[in-house]
């Protein structure tokens, strides 16, 4: 069933002095694609920045540049939009072929080979090898491997805050077997990769009022992030593992790339000598 | 030189007339041309090619060596080494890992060039230039392709891995697309020659190339000490080339440039280039610029300037790319400039080389050129590469497990390379192991088979293994080469000849084979035919970084020259009462001891030792605040900062000071004359330099500020000076040597003579030091002028708050009455002196401050947005 979502993405800084000028790169314009569409969508930075624009990334991401010039304590960056997410259609015999066919070579596909490859939060360990080959037996459905794959960090993993730092790795992540959304994403995709698959990591939002008689999801009061593996006929397949769930119409994806740094939501350079920040995100998915 | 036969063939292929051995025959007689440990042992001669006679291009350089002997030799070398210390020809060791800026770095050194220059043939070079040229043209290509179409990796024709894995490979420079026929747009080739001559490639350099700055220092040296053989041979010149750079810049500028202005981007004075960096720059003609002179306004790039923005159009990066964008590339870089990504891909500006040119670099795409080359281009590779294996391909890493001890192990992204045949098996069987587990991160490279070339030792001549770095612009439609190349000698030969540890250079001639040398003239501009041409704005290349080093490039050179008068002072007063400490006037010793350690703000002098070791050591120990030796080295620092501001004479003046200084340091047991004879060095250094700001630099803002430092420096010196000595008045002997010396150290005593008859008294000589402004040293005098530098900023409102503040100096000066300072109270001490002077220093670091704030812009530091996760706030 096509889903239509108004979505409203508020990120709020507040600081101890003035910072003279601020920098800005914004990941939260919602990507079309099949299946998805961005209705409208307005980006709006307080105070008013001197220059904004907006550009494609690489991976054909929507990204917005924005350069505030006049000296501020408080920077608001607040996104809108209006989305329409329809369920993915994937074809039964390329979900259920073994998933050894759907690795790309540099002869067959030779693009994907990007997703296949390590990258700077996604770097490869023999541990995670190991952990996937669990799921990944040899001949197994592509599906069937996904959901057992994503079965087992929902339930062998702790959703909790503050088990990783920015400097962990995937390996840290399956040491402490804790971990919040994007820890759970760039696992899967480690282990995607390590099987020589193309993994992704996936950026977006999640129906924030779960519809009559589901549980509200976690991770629906803010930015989201879930995984997705190319399969055969170049199609993705998007888990969140995070919800032991296959991504559908409740997913509004906004942008894709190897690890969260290709498609960070707000990530910027400011020039201050304030010493303390205080930072609020308030995210809300409502359904229209 | 004594007598010596003229010059010719003749005594190289036939006897020895000059009675003594040619250093010619003893070169080409040498043993050790056959290394073992290659698989073929024999080595290319560059002298004499494969079948041992002479080349033609090397016959009048044979005959030159044997004509100057080995004594002349020698000579010759010094006189490199003294000609690039003149010119300041400096190489900076990189501490830690190649490729990243942040490493510490050493110092610079001086470069290090061999006199006799790398002779190339007309027809070698033709060839030469053919391939090198076809080989930019195709890694323009797969450049285009890789961050375009990405065609060649669809087709199969360019392994993902190479290019997705590589660090250089950098996302956000998609978009970007550079002005005019080419996205490669400084490519250099590093090459060496097989064991029949064959030029092969060794890796290609297309992040930032560097070396083109040295080939030309290397080439003016080698063209002075050589000057007549250079006009025999008439190598072919390098001018052009960097005339051709500047057209071909000014042509890659956004099209709505008119009169496009271009920079030069430096990660700074400690880079490991440094000197190439400036000295492009100054070849360009282009202001040289750091991270912190630039910023993106309004999408564009803007260099700051006297409070101004001059838009940019151009930027030569020699950043790495990498590091050039803290928002869009490397988090916290703080060598690049936020937002210049951005303002590459709406093309506001164009940076060449463009973002993302790194990938290139990949010794990886070696062994797939050949195939790139007849697909891309129809063409056969015309400069192969030394033979190169790809782990990521089955059948090459077999090759290269097989014959693992020939190969040196290179990275495809950044790293160390690592050499198998020095390895024990343990060690092997780990790399084996590596190459195994990351294979797409290797390869495996034939050992070099670098040529031999002869190159000047302390005993004759000896054989260095030679490689060149080759550069081609882009232009037009097509590549330009330098007719000529940064020659290298191999650093592993070094170590063994006992020359340290950074490669030596070596000058390469290109012969031009024609009669007439119409190529000289090549891309070379001469008069300009156009509309009368309108001049940079003086200040358009002034930013706040600049005037600030010009600032203390000002402070330093004066505290250099009024600390070692007064040292001088002080050596001479010890000298003089070293044997008669009972005079009536030896207690000036003591009170000039103790005014140098007060107004330099040093450690003491050490009771019951010699005072002049403490002399000695002031004038040499740079690590101690306040020597002599810690200001030059400040100086240098701010001279290497400003480089493309200064006279090019600066080097030479500065390195005779060095010379002087070095000699000093040298000495075991100086009696006080080399001593001497370096305090009068520094000083003559210190004349050189005010005589050449005085006389050879344009009155631009970076001047008056370098003027307004000397003057801040002096007024603040002569102050300190007078408040160390004659606070406290002394017995009339003591007091009246005491003057003498002060007015020695302020560069007056002649003045006070003649004016005051020879009679010393303090009111007069304050009188002079203090409040006439006609005397170029008094106090009065800097504050004018410090004033009048401030007026003639193009910025000037005349009531700037460093302004008021001379003013306010003027007046108290004014108001002051040299009799009334000379009083003494019951306590000995000259109270209206003490608080004329406090509240002058008071008041002259206060108008430092006050410049130093209103001029010299320091951004807030740098900080990220703030990190946001998913599901919150981390």
């Amino acid at each position: 069933m096509v889903r239509r979502y108004r979505i409203e993405h508020v990120t709020a800084y507040k600081y101890s002095d003035q910072v003279s000028t601020s920098f800005g790169r914004g990941y939260l314009h919602p990507r079309e694609f099949p299946g998805q569409r961005c209705l409208t969508h307005s980006l709006t930075v307080e105070p008013a920045p001197s220059d904004m624009a907006e550009d494609s990334d690489v991976y054909g991401n929507v990204n917005s540049y924005f350069h505030v010039t006049d000296s501020h304590t408080e920077l608001r960056v607040i996104s809108r939009s209006e989305v329409e997410v329809a369920p993915a259609e994937l074809d039964p015999a390329v979900l259920t072929a073994p998933w050894e066919t759907a690795r790309p070579s540099g002869s067959r596909d030779p693009r994907s080979i990007e997703f296949t490859l390590a990258s700077p939060l996604v770097r490869m360990f023999p541990e995670i090898e190991e952990y996937a080959k669990v799921s990944f037996t040899p001949g197994r459905p592509m599906i069937d491997a996904v959901n057992d794959l994503t079965h087992r960090i929902f339930t062998g993993f702790k959703y909790q805050h503050g088990a990783t730092s920015v400097n962990s790795t995937v390996v840290d992540v399956l040491e402490a077997k804790a971990g919040v959304c994007q820890d759970f994403a760039h696992l899967a995709v480690a282990c995607l990769r390590s099987l020589g698959l193309a993994g992704r990591y996936v950026s977006g939002y999640l129906a924030t009022r779960p519809p009559p008689g589901k549980p509200r999801m976690i991770g629906a009061d803010a930015s989201h992030a879930w995984a997705a593996v190319r399969l055969a006929d170049s199609t993705w397949l998007n888990f969140d593992p995070t919800n032991d769930t296959l991504a559908d119409e409740r997913f509004t994806t906004v942008a894709w790339g190897r690890d969260y740094d290709d498609v960070a939501p707000l990530r910027g350079v400011i020039y201050t000598d304030a010493k303390k920040r205080e930072m609020d995100v308030s995210v809300d998915v409502a359904p229209l | 030189m004594g007598a010596v036969n003229a010059p010719g063939v003749g005594s190289l292929t036939g006897s020895v007339s000059t009675g003594r051995a040619s250093l010619v025959e003893a070169y080409l007689a040498r043993s050790g041309m056959f290394t073992p440990g290659v698989g073929d042992p024999r080595r290319y001669d560059e002298m004499t090619g494969t079948d041992g006679g002479l080349l033609p291009g090397w016959t009048d350089l044979a005959a030159e060596l044997d004509s100057i002997g080995g004594p002349g030799l020698t000579g010759l070398t010094g006189r490199v080494d003294r000609l690039l210390e003149d010119d300041g020809v400096t190489y900076t060791p990189v501490a830690g890992v190649a490729g990243d800026p942040d490493a510490p770095t050493a110092e610079p050194e001086r470069w290090r060039l061999d006199p006799l220059p790398l002779v190339v043939e007309d027809a070698e070079w033709t060839r030469l230039e053919a391939g090198l040229i076809q080989r930019s043209t195709l890694l323009d290509a797969v450049l285009t392709d890789v961050y375009g179409p990405a065609k060649l990796i669809d087709n199969g024709l360019l392994p993902p891995e190479l290019i997705y894995q590589h660090p250089d490979y950098l996302r956000p420079a998609h978009g970007i697309t550079i002005p005019g026929a080419h996205q490669l747009f400084f490519h250099a080739v590093d090459i060496c020659r097989s064991a029949n001559g064959e030029f092969q490639a060794l890796g290609d350099r297309t992040q930032a190339p560097s070396g083109a700055g040295y080939a030309m220092a290397d080439r003016r040296v080698v063209s002075r000490v050589l000057p007549d053989l250079f006009r025999r041979s008439a190598p072919r010149g390098l001018g052009a080339y960097f005339h051709t750079m500047r057209s071909a810049l000014a042509s890659v500028a956004p099209n709505e440039a008119e009169d496009p202005r271009v920079v030069v981007l430096t990660p700074g004075t400690h880079s490991e280039t440094a000197f190439d960096q400036a000295m492009l720059a100054s070849l360009l003609g282009v202001p040289l610029v750091e991270s912190a002179d630039l910023t993106i306004r309004r999408g564009r790039l803007w260099m700051r300037s006297m409070g101004r923005f001059e838009p940019v159009d151009v930027v030569v990066r020699r950043v790495d790319a990498f590091w050039s964008d803290p928002l869009d590339l490397k988090p916290g870089s703080r060598l690049g400039v936020v937002g210049l990504a951005e303002a590459c891909r709406r093309g506001t500006v164009t940076v060449v080389n463009t973002l993302g040119s790194g990938v290139l670099e990949s010794p990886g795409l070696a062994p797939f050129l050949p195939r790139l080359a007849r697909a891309v281009l129809g063409e056969t590779l015309k400069l192969p590469s030394v033979q190169t294996f790809w782990c990521g391909d089955d059948t090459q890493r077999s090759h290269v497990l097989a014959k693992l001890e020939q190969m040196v192990i290179r990275p495809t992204g950044r790293g160390k390379s690592v050499f198998p045949a020095t390895m024990s098996r343990a060690e092997q069987e780990n790399w084996r192991l590596r190459l195994e587990a990351e294979p797409t991160r290797w390869v495996g490279q034939q050992l070099a088979p670098f040529s031999e070339a002869p190159m000047a030792a302390s005993d004759g001549l000896i054989a260095g293994q030679v490689s060149m770095r080759l550069f081609t612009v882009s232009h037009g439609s097509g590549y330009v080469a330098m007719p000529g190349s940064l020659g290298r000698v191999q650093d592993g030969q070094l170590s063994t000849a006992g020359r340290g540890r950074s490669s030596v250079a070596k000058d390469v001639w290109v012969r031009s084979g024609r009669a007439e040398v119409p190529d000289r003239r090549e891309g070379r501009v001469w008069l300009y035919e156009g509309p009368l041409v309108q001049p940079d704005r003086p200040d358009s290349t002034s930013s706040p970084r600049v005037l600030e080093d010009m600032f203390w490039l000002g402070r330093y050179a004066e505290r250099t020259e009024d600390l070692t008068r007064l040292l001088i002072v002080a050596r001479e007063r010890v000298d003089d009462f070293r044997f008669r400490p009972e005079h009536l006037g030896a207690g000036c010793v003591p009170v000039m001891l103790r005014a140098v350690t007060e107004v330099s703000g040093t450690r003491g002098f050490y009771a019951g030792s010699e005072p002049l070791l403490r002399v000695r050591d002031l004038m040499l120990d740079a690590t101690e605040v306040g020597t002599v030796a810690q200001s030059l080295y400040r100086l240098r620092e701010a001279a290497r900062s400003v480089r493309d501001q200064l006279s090019g004479d600066t080097w030479m003046v500065l390195g005779a000071t060095d010379r002087a200084v070095a000699e000093l340091s040298d000495t075991v047991g100086d009696g006080g004359m080399v001593l001497s004879s370096t305090q009068a060095a520094v000083l003559a250094g210190m004349l050189a330099l005010s005589g050449l700001a005085s006389e050879n630099m344009v009155r631009d803002p970076g001047w008056y500020f370098m003027d307004i430092g000397r003057r801040l420096e002096r007024a603040q010196q002569v102050t300190a000076l007078l408040r160390s000595t004659l606070i406290h008045s002394h017995s009339s002997a003591v007091d009246s040597l005491v003057i003498e010396s002060v007015l020695a150290a302020s560069e007056s005593g002649v003045t006070y003579r003649r004016r005051y008859r020879a009679r010393i008294q303090v009111a007069t000589m304050l009188e002079l030091l203090l409040l006439d402004s006609g005397n170029p040293r008094s106090l009065a005098y800097q504050v004018a002028t410090a004033r009048a530098d401030l007026r003639a900023l193009p910025d000037s409102s005349g009531t700037s708050r460093p302004q008021r503040r001379l003013e306010d100096v003027e007046g108290i000066l004014r108001r002051a009455r040299p009799e009334d300072l000379e009083r003494i109270d019951e306590s000995g001490e000259r109270t209206e002196l003490r608080e004329l002077l406090d509240g002058l220093n008071e008041s002259l670091r206060g108008i430092a401050d006050a410049i130093a704030a209103q001029h010299f812009w320091h951004p807030s530091p740098m900080q990220p947005l703030g990190v946001v996760s998913y599901d919150g706030v981390a």
